[in-house]
């Protein structure tokens, strides 16, 4: 095999520091790896040059260890470390050079790989032990590398090599080994003159040995008196998906996850503990220690370790005025002293819509259009005979899209130096045509302690997304294909994309929208960051971190000329937007963490952060290119109405914090945290917050009095706080002027113009946010059941609230105000089992969370928001009921006869067949004051189970998610409904009111709609409870043998389904309806209208490990 | 070793970072846009304020959809089935006061009264050229009173908002006779301060003047009943032989004739440009027949409208698009059909005969006329006659028969002294001013509105005006009602 090498050379001269303490001593010192593919190892091919004169043997080891990467063990009592030696050696072995500094018959050098034991030739041992020698392996039989074997009481040991073996010589029979490896108990065991030992680790019980990730640090689960879920990286990385955000759904209680519509990289709406304010109600995410608020798409799921979600005041006051709406802490992984490893993960997929709509014929889509003229008195238009089935436009638009996913990453480290690096690629295609989303991740982590007391390390990601986008929302191409009367064919006998004629609407050609829609999106960004620690005192470190995030994005939209009978675009354009944004996070901590007497537990810290951002961005526009050719598609290209525009948006946040652990005997926890933070998004007045909040747990199961034989473990906690939210755009507390331009002159010439573009409130502050909680964790059973419980009540004060305001003001709403109070109350529960009978091992964990939202306070006179949606479709927020809830008008059947109607309450334009619309109010006459409230967009509980079952190399896993009892404002009921428009509509209009007892729920068909059978109504209202297997996986381990062969540690090839089955009585396309207009926020949540529907998809992976 | 350096390195930094203040960390201000704070200090500022002032005739609810005004009369219906169905109530009279079109409406004047008052407020504080000052103040009260004009005619009696400084959140509305005389007396405040059209170099060109203002005043008291008033204002317009009739009505809504000797107020367009900045009017009412005629075919004409016509008079022509009638040369190979207006059978001609559009269909360049210089004849016309001067009444109306009537011959024959001079002017407005938004609040404010609009649905206790908004009595409890919502 042809060895290729690299040369890596590092050469550090002596300074002046180095030089004083060694005494006149030089030292030089030229590490030499030459690296090959296969075979030989590190002590092998490194290679050092060391010139020492009167050094002490532990500065060279010293001095090798911080140049190398090479690391001792030994014992400095029983190995002479102190005396002084000189050493002049150029390109030579570890082995080489050890020997010429020890004396091999008093020390014993063991090197393996990085690792070196050193240890004392025993002259005259008492009961002398020959050679022992083990295998490590975990309870499935899988060797474990990496596991820290030491002799109890020594500093002797070693590590366990790439198949779980490890050998020890010269033990005494009486010694014990312990046993130490990352995620697995710590076990000690007796050698007890053995020569040969298997030991099988247990995995370190999930639950209250955990160390969990919380705000600036991490605590054993155990210690947690607040309110913290976690997501481990198996459920996570089950999900086909590619933001980590979307992988939450369903795995933790309270936390609500909605994808805004289906397309690949779609928006997502995270709700924690409900919906706290009107205003922005989205997480705060931080990512190893970096908060950010956006760009979560550009995270590979894969490069994920763990998620902690700070639920209750108590964990997620440390981020004060960003974390009202929940903290959910990403940890990416890291590397593992150990031997290198490289895993590669291969996923490849199809996907199909989950779900089509039931439409029309064009045979019957003509005679529904004929009937609704000839009710109107016109004639008809159609002549139905031979029109038969016509084109199904869903069937065109929709394709089976590919699903690529492949990441490989190593990961490697000794005692000093750690990392893991890798690199990954999701590709996932549109299920409808053109459409389709890539990402490209390279993610570095490192640490590394540099001495006993300094350690720096980063955690980089690079990303790049681009997309193809075609449009979703409304007008999107999607509803273009619902709207395309069955009677058009898709293309014209010249090949080109046929249009709408007479009496066919004018709907594009769905087809032709998203073969031209030429819309893309690239996406780079850097995020990351770079520590260092220093540890003062063993019981003191201070830590020092500056985050980045860099990110550009460029968007370029084009809209070309087309004629396709009734639709067409005269004019073609090009939008292009570059932004450019930067984030940079100064951090500095200093924590204290001490036990006295054995009882007392004290943990402090202080801290302070700062953190500013700039978004600068620049947006181009031309119209009138010469043709629609991809090579003109630049902006040079346009001819007319060039518009540029350009700013730029900052903010900074300054922030103080603290925290206070105290336990006493692991009984009593008490914590209490502050943080102060001043914001540039609020005037001079109310800059700055103060977010203070104090929690206390108690485990009851470790009193004395407590005799509950199968309860491990059971902690009651009690936990109160205040949160700020701070979102409400950058600059709210000033008025700007927005700019517009009248034309003026003989040459007609655009002048400018200036004037206020919104009202504005100087002495805006912050949202507060206070929250109570009460819980319990339960460990029972051997740790084989773990229970843990929620009851929280969320109040929101001082909500920032735009209200709407006389018009004759200038505005028909104030600028921010502080007014309003909104409560979420809430029930979660959280449990688990697992167990193993034999070789079957199984494993269940639910959740389940209900929530309570009610608006308690809209300001002074409470007069209640409406915000429209949709033609007269709106929702209301009033007093009294959850945040936005459905407001419309409530029918009451069909007027079968003119006598019923004229018995009615004036309802203008009815006729026999309309919809009776119910009469609210005491006035004869149905008008806009006849509207209530007929539905809410949010669930009384949504829930979530995971099962895992194993039986020998086999494993499947199910994870079922779902919610109920909200409703869903269907808006694609309107279009398929709706006889007034020449549109396509669906099979329930076939059902209609064509005369007396005909129907009591299909309006009669009209051209006109008088009667306006077609207004905001619970019509349109459906039940949006489902149930759903989200994902399902069958995987296989192969077995060990018959890897060995091929050099491979583990290997599992899975099969994976996604959206596979839903239950549910919702007739649109999918009951999971997030925001249907994205740039509207939560302001369109549960409102369905038609937008990119979800994918079913299949797929099979394989995960390799080397 | 290393360690120190580190240490030393943090040290630095922080305390650099202790020198630096947080509160200027935390001053952050938008970039690349103005504020209130900087801002109406220079003569600059002053023109580019009253320009946004002009701005939001411009919009689309007051100038791209503004046959609104049309489809509420027996001129027009809206036209196209149920799209645009927002205005169906405009066409059935149907008013009610949730109607979110009523609402805009509403809100798009008062925030020209808002614009307009923020010139006032401001403008007079600046120290810049006199003249331009003068101008700039006289375009605000000019504009303020042109939208309280729309505000008055639709609502009746309004709460006047006369200042940004310190204004009343919940004004309570004034009576229709107080409203009146507040916009007078802008009006004549404006007539002071504002420049002839003829003193406008060509840059400026567009921009209200004083035969607007007073043209404005002359119609304000036609609506206020100050008979006296209207004839010495109008005569003051007339007289100053600024304005003439354009010889060939065929001609008066060609682009080339934007800001002729014809117009005294109209909105500006620049074609090609955006909705915001072009007129979309044309496109609104354009036939619509696919990609061959582009437009969205609104306001169809009635047939009582055509009937209204006298035999010969070659306004018809220009005002009514019937079945085979060529729209322009640039399509005369798809003369008109009649099923392509299924509700009429007629499409709006205002606008569109004879104009080509090209790509410019839906941003077209011609300018909305507001207030054209037959109107104003017309309106002369009718407080002559008010006063007793019938004469001079019958000159004008002949005046403008005359020009109608062209070189041709045997048609419109002049009106005499001893006709029926009231019915004269009812009719002679409908002809020439037919789809120019005039008819309703002509037919309301001479009381005929229940004789001729009752079969339409017009409801007399509703006195033809519009409801005040829900939205604005929902959040402000010192308004009233309309009588009869």
């Amino acid at each position: 095999m042809e060895k290729k090498w690299k040369l890596l050379c590092l050469f550090i001269s002596a300074h002046e520091k180095t030089w004083r303490n060694m005494r006149n001593t030089v030292f030089l010192i030229l590490i030499t790896v030459f690296q090959t593919f296969a075979g030989s190892s590190y002590s092998q091919s490194a290679r050092l040059s060391l010139d020492v004169k009167n050094s002490t043997v532990k500065d060279v080891l010293n001095l090798i260890e911080e140049n190398s990467e090479f690391y001792f063990l030994y014992n400095s009592e029983l190995i002479d470390v102190y005396r002084h030696v000189d050493l002049s050696v150029k390109n030579e072995r570890i082995d080489e050079i050890l020997s010429r500094i020890f004396d091999k018959n008093e020390v014993r050098i063991t090197i393996l790989d990085r690792h070196i034991v050193l240890t004392p030739v025993e002259k005259q041992v008492s009961q002398p032990q020959g050679k022992l020698t083990g295998k490590v392996s975990d309870k499935a039989g899988n060797p474990l590398p990496g596991v820290t074997v030491m002799v109890k009481g020594t500093k002797m040991g070693t590590i366990t090599n790439d198949i779980g073996f490890f050998e020890l010589s010269d033990i005494p029979a009486n010694a014990a080994l312990i046993f130490s490896f990352i995620g697995m108990k710590t076990t000690e065991v007796p050698v007890a003159g053995k020569t040969l030992l298997e030991l099988v680790m247990e995995e370190e019980a999930i639950g209250i040995e955990e160390v969990v990730a919380i705000g600036y640090g991490t605590q054993k689960k155990r210690n947690i008196t607040g309110a913290v879920s976690t997501v481990s990286t198996n459920e996570v990385n089950r999900i086909p998906v590619a933001g980590i955000d979307q992988a939450l759904q369903g795995q933790v209680a309270g936390v609500t996850v909605t994808e805004n519509y289906g397309s690949p990289g779609a928006g997502i709406q995270v709700r924690i503990r409900g919906i706290g304010t009107i205003g922005d109600s989205d997480p705060l995410y931080v990512i190893d220690g970096v908060p950010t608020k956006d760009f979560i798409n550009s995270l590979n799921t894969n490069d994920i370790e763990s998620i902690s979600v700070l639920k209750d005041a108590s964990a997620a006051a440390i981020y004060g005025a960003r974390a009202a709406n929940g903290v959910v802490l990403i940890t990416t992984k890291k590397g593992k002293t150990g031997v290198t490893q490289v895993n590669v993960d291969v996923q490849y997929g199809i996907q199909n819509v989950s779900k089509k709509l039931d439409l029309l014929s064009a045979s019957d889509y003509a005679a529904i259009s004929n009937e609704a003229l000839v009710n109107e008195g016109r004639t008809a238009v159609w002549n139905t005979s031979g029109l038969g089935k016509g084109t199904d436009w869903q069937d065109v638009i929709f394709r089976s899209a590919a699903f690529q996913k492949y990441d490989i990453s190593v990961t490697s480290g000794n005692e000093k130096t750690k990392y893991l690096t890798g690199i990954g690629y999701y590709g996932q295609d549109g299920i409808v045509k053109f459409s389709g989303f890539n990402r490209y991740n390279i993610r570095f982590n490192l640490d590394s302690r540099i001495s006993e007391k300094f350690t720096i390390g980063t955690n980089l990601n690079l990303s790049r997304i681009s997309e193809d986008l075609i449009d979703t929302e409304i007008n999107g191409v999607v509803r273009a294909a619902i709207f395309q009367p069955p009677t058009i064919q898709v293309y014209k006998a010249d090949g080109s994309y046929a249009g709408p004629g007479a009496n066919e609407g004018d709907a594009q050609n769905p087809l032709g929208m998203a073969s031209r829609s030429d819309k893309t999106l690239k996406q780079n960004q850097l995020f990351g960051n770079l520590f260092a620690e220093y540890l003062i005192l063993p019981e003191l470190k201070f830590k020092s971190s500056f985050g980045m995030n860099v990110y550009s994005s460029q968007a370029k939209d084009f809209d070309p000329t087309f004629s396709e009978g009734n639709a067409n675009r005269t004019i073609n354009s090009l939008t292009q937007e570059d932004v450019d944004y930067f984030d940079i996070l100064w951090e500095n901590t200093i924590s204290f963490s001490k036990t006295l007497n054995q009882k007392h537990q004290l943990e402090a810290l202080a801290g302070n952060t700062l953190q500013k951002a700039q978004t600068d961005n620049i947006y181009g526009y031309r119209e009138g290119f010469t043709n629609n050719e991809k090579y003109l598609q630049y902006l040079d290209a346009g001819s007319s109405n060039d518009k540029s525009r350009g700013n730029l948006k900052e903010w900074a946040l300054a922030s103080f914090f603290g925290r206070l652990n105290y336990g006493f005997s692991d009984k009593y926890l008490v914590a209490a945290n502050i943080r102060m933070d001043g914001s540039s998004r609020f005037g001079k007045s109310n800059r700055w917050g103060l977010f203070p909040s104090a929690s206390a747990g108690w485990r009851i199961s470790k009193e004395s009095f407590f005799q509950v034989p199968f309860i491990d473990d059971l902690k009651l906690r009690a936990s109160w706080g205040q949160l700020g939210n701070q979102d409400i755009g950058l600059y709210a507390f000033s008025s700007t002027l927005s700019q517009t331009f009248y034309t003026l002159g003989k040459d007609q010439s655009l002048r400018v113009a200036y004037a206020p573009s919104s009202d504005y409130n100087p002495d805006v502050k912050w949202e507060t946010t206070t929250q109570l909680d009460f819980g319990f964790d339960l460990s029972a059973f051997k740790y084989r059941l773990l229970l843990s419980a929620d009851y929280y009540d969320k109040k929101t004060t001082d909500m920032l609230l735009i209200l709407p305001q006389p018009m004759t003001s200038g505005f028909g709403s104030t600028g921010y105000e502080n007014l309003g109070e909104v409560d979420n109350k809430g029930f979660e529960f959280q449990a688990s089992w697992k167990d193993n009978i034999g070789r079957f091992r199984y494993s269940l964990n639910g959740n389940i969370a209900t929530f309570r939202n009610k608006v308690v306070s809209l300001g002074e006179i409470n007069e209640p928001i409406t915000s429209g949606l949709f033609f007269d479709m709106s929702t209301r927020t009033e007093v009294g009921h959850s945040i936005r809830e459905f407001y419309g008008y409530v029918t009451d059947g069909i007027f079968q006869k003119q006598a019923e109607i004229d018995a009615h309450a004036r309802q203008t334009g009815a006729k026999p067949g309309d919809i009776r619309f119910k009469n609210l109010n005491t006035d004869e006459v149905i008008d806009s004051n006849d509207r209530t409230f007929i539905g809410n967009p949010y669930p009384d509980f949504t829930y979530g189970l995971n099962a895992t079952l194993g039986y020998g190399n086999f494993d499947l896993s199910l994870f079922f998610q779902g919610q109920y009892g909200n409703e869903i404002y269907n808006a694609t009921t309107f279009w398929l409904t709706n006889s007034a428009y020449n549109y396509n509509k669906g099979k329930e209009i076939l059902d209609r009111w064509t005369g007396p007892g005909t129907s009591n729920s299909e309006p009669r068909l009209s051209t006109v709609d008088a009667n306006q059978n077609a207004r905001g109504s619970d019509r349109y209202i459906e039940d949006g409870s489902y149930l759903r297997l989200k994902s399902l996986q069958l995987g296989y381990s192969l077995p060990e043998s018959f890897l060995k062969k091929a050099g491979i540690s583990k290997a599992r090839i899975y099969f994976s389904g996604y959206n596979l089955l839903t239950f549910t009585n919702y007739s649109g396309y999918d009951p999971e309806v997030g925001a249907s207009r994205g740039s509207l926020g939560d302001r369109t949540i549960g409102f369905d209208e038609v937008t990119y529907p979800r994918n079913k998809s299949y797929i099979l992976g394989v995960n390799l490990t080397f | 070793m290393k360690k120190y350096k580190l240490t030393t390195a943090l040290s630095v930094i922080l305390m650099l970072w202790a020198g630096t203040s947080c509160e200027d960390f935390l001053d952050k201000s938008p970039n690349g846009v103005l504020s209130t704070a900087n801002f109406y200090q220079t003569q600059n500022d002053a023109v580019a304020a009253v320009n946004a002032a002009y701005a939001l005739l411009s919009g689309f609810w007051i100038e791209n959809i503004a046959f609104e005004k049309d489809i509420i009369s027996d001129d027009a219906v809206k036209g196209q089935g149920s799209d645009l169905s927002a205005l169906n109530n405009f066409d059935n009279l149907n008013f009610y006061a949730g109607d979110g079109v009523v609402s805009t409406l509403w809100g798009e004047f008062y925030k020209g009264v808002y614009r307009s008052n923020l010139v006032l407020d401001h403008v007079p504080d600046i120290s810049m050229d006199q003249e331009i000052k003068n101008r700039t103040l006289g375009e605000a009260y000019f504009l303020r009173a042109y939208y309280y004009y729309n505000l008055a005619i639709r609502f009746g009696g309004v709460p006047l908002v006369k200042t940004t400084l310190n204004a009343e959140k919940t004004p309570s509305r004034s009576t229709i006779d107080e409203t009146w005389s507040f916009i007078e007396d802008d009006l004549k405040k404006a007539v002071e301060l504002l420049p002839q059209k003829s003193k406008y170099s060509a840059a400026e060109i567009g921009r209200a003047d004083k035969g607007a203002a007073q043209s404005l005043l002359g119609i304000v008291c036609l609506f206020h009943e100050k008979w006296q008033d209207a004839f010495d204002t109008f005569k003051k317009v007339i007289d100053s032989g600024e304005y003439s009739l354009l010889p060939d009505f065929g001609n008066l809504f060609k682009p080339e004739y934007d800001n002729g000797a014809e117009s005294v107020f109209e909105t500006q367009a620049k074609g090609g440009e955006s909705a915001d900045y072009s007129n979309g009017f044309n496109f609104w009412v354009r036939p619509r027949n696919g990609s061959t005629i582009f437009g969205l075919g609104f306001n169809m004409p009635t047939q009582d409208l055509v009937n209204e016509f006298e035999a010969g008079d070659p306004r018809l022509r220009y005002t009514v698009i019937r079945q085979g009638d060529i729209i322009s040369d640039e399509v005369k190979d798809n003369p008109f059909q009649a099923a392509w207006a299924p509700e009429t059978g007629m499409s709006c001609g205002k606008y569109v005969v004879g104009i080509p559009v090209g790509n410019l269909a839906e941003r077209h360049e011609q300018n909305m006329k507001n207030i054209r210089y037959a109107e104003v004849l017309l309106g002369y016309a009718e407080a002559a006659f008010r006063i007793g001067n019938k004469a001079e009444a019958v000159a004008k109306i002949n005046m403008v028969r005359a020009r109608a009537r062209g070189v041709a011959k045997n048609i419109l024959p002049d009106v005499k002294t001893s006709d029926d001079i009231f019915a004269a002017i009812v009719h002679e407005r409908r002809v020439e001013l037919a789809l120019e938004g005039k008819r309703y609040f002509d037919l309301v404010r001479w009381k005929l509105a229940e004789q001729k609009l009752g079969p339409l649905g017009y409801q007399s206790a509703r006195k033809g005006l519009y409801p005040i908004p829900q939205a604005e009595m929902d959040v402000n409890p010192n308004l009233d009602q309309n009588q009869g919502y």
